[in-house]
């Protein structure tokens, strides 16, 4: 934004980065008109209609249906958040040590899976979930079950589906952090007398600990607000609460209620990420800036 | 090259009590190639206990690369490397017990200083009383007391320096090693540590194994200097030595500034003298026993020229003038045209009494017999 300007003697001290301020303009504009101010008259419409005042609010806390799908939806996006640091720390740090040629063909396949949406691979899990789909015959022929599964809708089928989209948004943060380790900390310590366990338990994973918040929050929100895969995975009991928007929204046709849950999910959000930072800000006290 | 007689070390002369005795480090024919190009050829090597030894050159020359494989980080191609006489090429480098301090300091920044001094200690399950005592005592000796609790980040360059320095001396390493520790700090800062560090190596008693490319750093702080070369070591000496008897026109020019002369012709010329005549024209004169002949290289130090407006009585004699003259600290560096349009570098300290020869005057050059250097004409 262009600042009053208080022109001196001789005017303002030049700077290389003078104007470059113009550039926030355009993208401060856009989300202004198409993200602000819609989420205004969302909050706005979920506190003054039909009439003025908390009734939305009401149901939203009041309904089981509601408050079950709420802790559903935060219970779920913290297992994928574990599944996907779990999976992806092992792997970034072997891609992280790769240099060259390998290191490129490790990024194009964590990156390949981000070419296809998420609707058409969610449909994928959906063949490999349901009750005649490729993994109850791959038990059944295993001899591991004797009878077909019901894993479609199911917490599983979901947790999967999940994972499989989201691990790329964790791998790559950690890649970043883990990139940024200089290597002479772990010589000095290998010299140092530190063997290999020591080594990465006492610098190499304290140090990688801002790439893990990293990940760990994108993918938690993110997970938080997913739609597409558990509304073709999850069914009526697992739902989660961006379904339930939509469901209020797009068929009941309750836009006064859609509004009120949206604005709940925003606030547990946003409580839950300053939480987060907090608790991030004191365990990482010299690294964590 | 001089007398061969073991040097006597600064180190002997030392009236302090050491910490501990410094490991002997042997490397027989250590060797090093990266997919058939040679970063080390392979290399003897002996370094004494307690020596503070200098291995340096210029960028490339497979200094880094030694240490490299010393530490432990770069296998060998080829070749033993003994600490006190054992060999420790199969060992980790955790379990080869050496100190070493990073060019960056490699400070854990995520620990408190406190707590990088303590880490080798712990890594080497010393009792936390003992730990707590030791770390207290390496800050001290560092100066860096009130300094415990601070981040790295919150230091200055050198100080950050001396706490690797303690971090790599806290347990006792019979072996320091030191890829230029000073290489990032400023001009004063870095004399300064230069000091601190020598003061630390009397202090702690250690062999200390140290990298740089600068070769003040290294005379000033050497026991003995290994001068390296496109992946071989040239010449090992003192500091001295290497200076006033280098065995190549590399060492000759790389130790300091050489005025470099092939010698064309050599006749004998009394009493005891011998004629020399170099290829741009000048006749010189140097001692007999100097071993000179036709196509080796003479050297003499820009500091043994005299300056003056008149040919002196000296054994070496040459007319010429002034193409620019240079104020450096305390020093005036002539350049000064002789025979054959080439330049002959001087430097004179700067007194009072001194003149100072103007650019085109004519000037005179003189300099004793002994000071014509043979420099062997090796590559």
């Amino acid at each position: 934004m262009a600042e009053a300007a208080t022109p001196g003697p001789g005017g303002r001290p030049w700077t290389l980065y003078r104007g470059y301020a113009v550039l926030l303009l355009p993208p401060g504009l856009f989300l202004a008109v198409f993200f602000l101010w819609p989420l205004i008259r969302v909050v706005l419409r979920s506190l003054l209609e039909p009439h003025p005042g908390l009734a939305n609010y009401g149901r939203v806390f009041g309904e089981a249906a509601f408050a079950r799908a709420l802790s559903n939806t935060i219970e779920t996006a913290g297992v994928v958040t574990v599944l996907c640091l779990v999976i992806a720390y092992p792997l970034a740090y072997a891609i992280a040590r790769a240099d060259g040629r390998r290191l490129k063909l490790f990024m194009i396949f964590v990156l390949v899976p981000l070419w296809t949406s998420a609707v058409i691979r969610s449909f994928g899990w959906m063949i490999v979930f349901q009750r005649q789909g490729v993994l109850n015959d791959l038990l059944l022929a295993l001899g591991i079950t004797h009878s077909r599964l019901t894993l479609l809708p199911g917490s599983l089928a979901v947790h999967v589906g999940m994972v499989h989209i989201m691990l790329p948004f964790m791998i790559l943060p950690l890649i970043a952090g883990m990139r940024g380790i200089d290597l002479n900390l772990m010589r000095a310590a290998d010299v140092l007398g530190a063997p290999p366990r020591r080594r990465f338990l006492e610098i190499f994973l304290p140090l990688s600990l801002p790439g893990v918040s990293a990940g760990v929050a994108l993918v938690f929100m993110t997970s938080l607000g997913f739609f597409i895969t558990p509304a073709l995975l999850g069914g009526a009991r697992h739902t989660m609460a961006a379904v339930l928007i939509e469901e209020e929204a797009n068929v009941q046709l309750d836009w006064p209620l859609a509004s009120a849950l949206a604005t709940t999910l925003l606030i547990v959000t946003t409580v839950l990420y300053l939480v987060y930072l907090r608790l991030m800000r004191r365990s990482l006290p010299l690294i964590g800036r | 090259m001089l007398d061969p007689k073991p040097l006597e070390s600064l180190a002997d002369r030392r009236p302090e009590k050491r910490a501990v005795s410094g490991a002997a480090l042997r490397l027989a024919a250590l060797a090093k190639d990266y997919g058939g190009v040679t970063a080390l050829a392979p290399t003897d090597l002996e370094v004494r206990p307690g020596e503070f030894f200098s291995l340096i050159g210029p960028s490339g020359s497979g200094k880094s690369t030694l240490l490299g494989m010393v530490a432990g980080f770069v296998p060998p191609s080829a070749g033993r490397i003994l600490i006190d006489g054992a060999d420790v090429v199969a060992l980790p480098p955790y379990r080869r017990n050496i100190g070493m301090v990073f060019q960056n300091y490699a400070l854990f920044p995520h620990m408190s200083v406190a707590e990088n001094i303590a880490f080798p200690l712990r890594m080497r399950k010393m009792p936390r009383s003992r730990i707590e005592a030791r770390v207290k005592e390496m800050l001290e000796t560092v100066r860096l007391a009130g300094f415990a609790e601070r981040s790295p980040a919150q230091l200055s360059g050198g100080q950050q320096q001396r706490v690797a320095l303690a971090r790599a001396a806290a347990y006792d390493p019979a072996l320091l090693l030191m890829d230029e520790p000073l290489g990032a700090l400023d001009k004063n800062l870095r004399e300064e540590m230069q000091y601190e560090i020598k003061r630390f190596h009397s202090k702690i008693g250690a062999t200390i194994l140290y990298v740089t490319h600068d070769q003040d750093e290294a005379a000033t702080m050497s026991d003995r200097i290994a001068i390296l070369n496109g992946g071989r070591i040239v010449q090992v000496g003192r500091p001295r030595e290497l200076y006033e008897a280098p065995n190549s026109p590399f060492v000759a020019s790389f130790l300091g500034e050489a005025n470099l002369f092939e010698v064309a012709a050599v006749s004998n010329a009394p009493p005891m003298r011998l004629r020399v005549v170099t290829r741009e024209g000048l006749t010189l004169a140097a001692h007999q026993h100097a071993r000179i002949e036709a196509g080796v290289m003479i050297c003499v130090r820009p500091e043994a020229i005299q300056i003056g407006s008149s040919g002196g009585a000296a054994a070496n004699s040459v007319e010429g003038r002034v193409i620019d003259v240079v104020y450096t600290a305390g020093m005036l560096r002539y350049r000064i045209e002789v025979m054959g349009g080439r330049a002959v570098i001087v430097r004179r300290p700067l007194q009072r009494q001194v003149p100072i020869f103007e650019v085109g005057s004519p000037v005179y050059l003189s300099w004793d017999l002994a000071d014509t250097i043979l420099v062997p004409n090796t590559p």
